[in-house]
């Protein structure tokens, strides 16, 4: 798959208005600033997928959201273990040395607050191309990154040995949090993203 | 004693990616790392000390470049790298480590049913190849490294819930 300058400069934009919404909501529900990265439109060989984020064999806690209509992909927002713990600690308004919820409050919370941030992603991306999106119930996983990310985009990767990532990085700056928030569009899915796009009032 | 552990330390290490593989005829260490619904396949011919690892992705090739990526056509490709270095099929045994499902929904229900077809292509093409089975360690919901010593064929199993297991 090649992709020309004008369409990864479409995706930038996709990724900068679905995000600047998710960070909008991010802050609201913990009450903090959130900072954004530049969205990074990335084509990687899917060998390199479990390095996206770090090391194989870091420790870190994912939730999966699959999105379909008119366009499918999946969600994926990927956190290293200390984030959730402090962002848990915002969101139950615990202090560094109050105990933290058990492990199925801890998944409930992620899955709660990555329901929110693709909620918003997806809404901005319908309301500015007109697409039908519907999200998926989440799925999460506490483990290696390796095992989780590879398995994550598997289905994905049956015809395709490479993989379209729209990644922006969600950052609290005083406290080292970091969330990478990646949207995954189907291949399939890209021709009908880019005729909306082309033939809307975007170009 | 620490000479033991120096000359633990002194084999060679090869890492093998998703869908990739390696072979070896000496004293080495092939490991995979992070296999979730992935499955690592060791093959060995232990008289030999001939070895082989995989990191398979999917049960079934519809026709990709990457061979190894897929089960029925992994399999058939490792052994003919291992018979280019003098390993003999009928001695040949395999060792299978991942193939677990890696995401949960809330109510416990796990949604993609990848891992445990990964596992059964891997069984039936081994099958296929009349490749004896010796020992797994699959499924579950947790993500495995696995390192392959070619020096014994034996096989390490690290993760983060449980402590590590040699099979």
């Amino acid at each position: 798959m090649k992709l020309n300058p004008i369409r990864k400069d479409m995706l930038k934009e996709v990724a900068n208005i679905g995000a600047g919404n998710a960070a909008t909501s991010f802050s609201k529900m913990i009450d903090k600033e959130i900072a954004m990265s530049v969205p990074e439109i990335e084509l990687i060989e899917m060998q390199d997928l479990p390095l996206i984020t770090g090391d194989e064999e870091d420790y870190i806690a994912c939730v999966m959201i699959n999105f379909k209509g008119e366009i499918q992909g999946k969600i994926l927002i990927v956190l290293e273990i200390e984030a959730v713990e402090k962002i848990l600690r915002y969101m139950f308004f615990l202090d560094s040395e109050d105990e933290l919820p058990s492990e199925d409050m801890q998944h409930s919370a992620l899955n709660e607050l990555s329901n929110i941030l693709s909620g918003s992603y997806l809404k901005a991306i319908n309301d500015f191309s007109g697409l039908e999106l519907n999200q998926e119930i989440p799925l999460s996983a506490f483990d290696m990154a390796g095992a989780i990310l590879s398995s994550s985009l598997i289905d994905l990767s049956e015809n395709e040995d490479e993989i379209l990532l729209l990644e922006t990085e969600f950052s609290l700056a005083n406290d080292k949090v970091e969330l990478f928030y990646l949207f995954v569009p189907e291949q399939e899915s890209l021709e009908i993203l880019f005729d909306k796009l082309e033939g809307g009032s975007f170009v | 004693m620490s000479n033991l552990v120096d000359l633990e330390q002194a084999v060679e290490k090869k890492v093998v990616k998703m869908a990739g593989y390696a072979v070896a005829e000496d004293k080495m260490l092939l490991a995979t790392l992070g296999l979730g619904s992935c499955i690592g396949i060791a093959l060995y011919d232990r008289y030999q000390k001939i070895g082989a690892l995989g990191h398979i992705m999917l049960p079934e090739n519809p026709g990709g470049k990457i061979i190894t990526k897929y089960a029925d056509t992994a399999i058939p490709f490792l052994v003919k790298k291992m018979e280019e270095l003098g390993a003999k099929k009928r001695r040949l045994t395999a060792k299978i480590v991942g193939g677990s499902n890696m995401f949960k929904s809330e109510n416990g229900e796990s949604v993609m049913k990848i891992g445990q077809r990964n596992i059964e292509a891997v069984k039936r093409y081994l099958k296929k190849e009349n490749i004896y089975l010796k020992a797994d360690d699959v499924g579950r919901d947790y993500g495995r490294s696995m390192y392959f010593y070619t020096e014994d064929g034996r096989v390490e199993i690290k993760s983060f819930k449980k402590e590590l297991i040699v099979i």
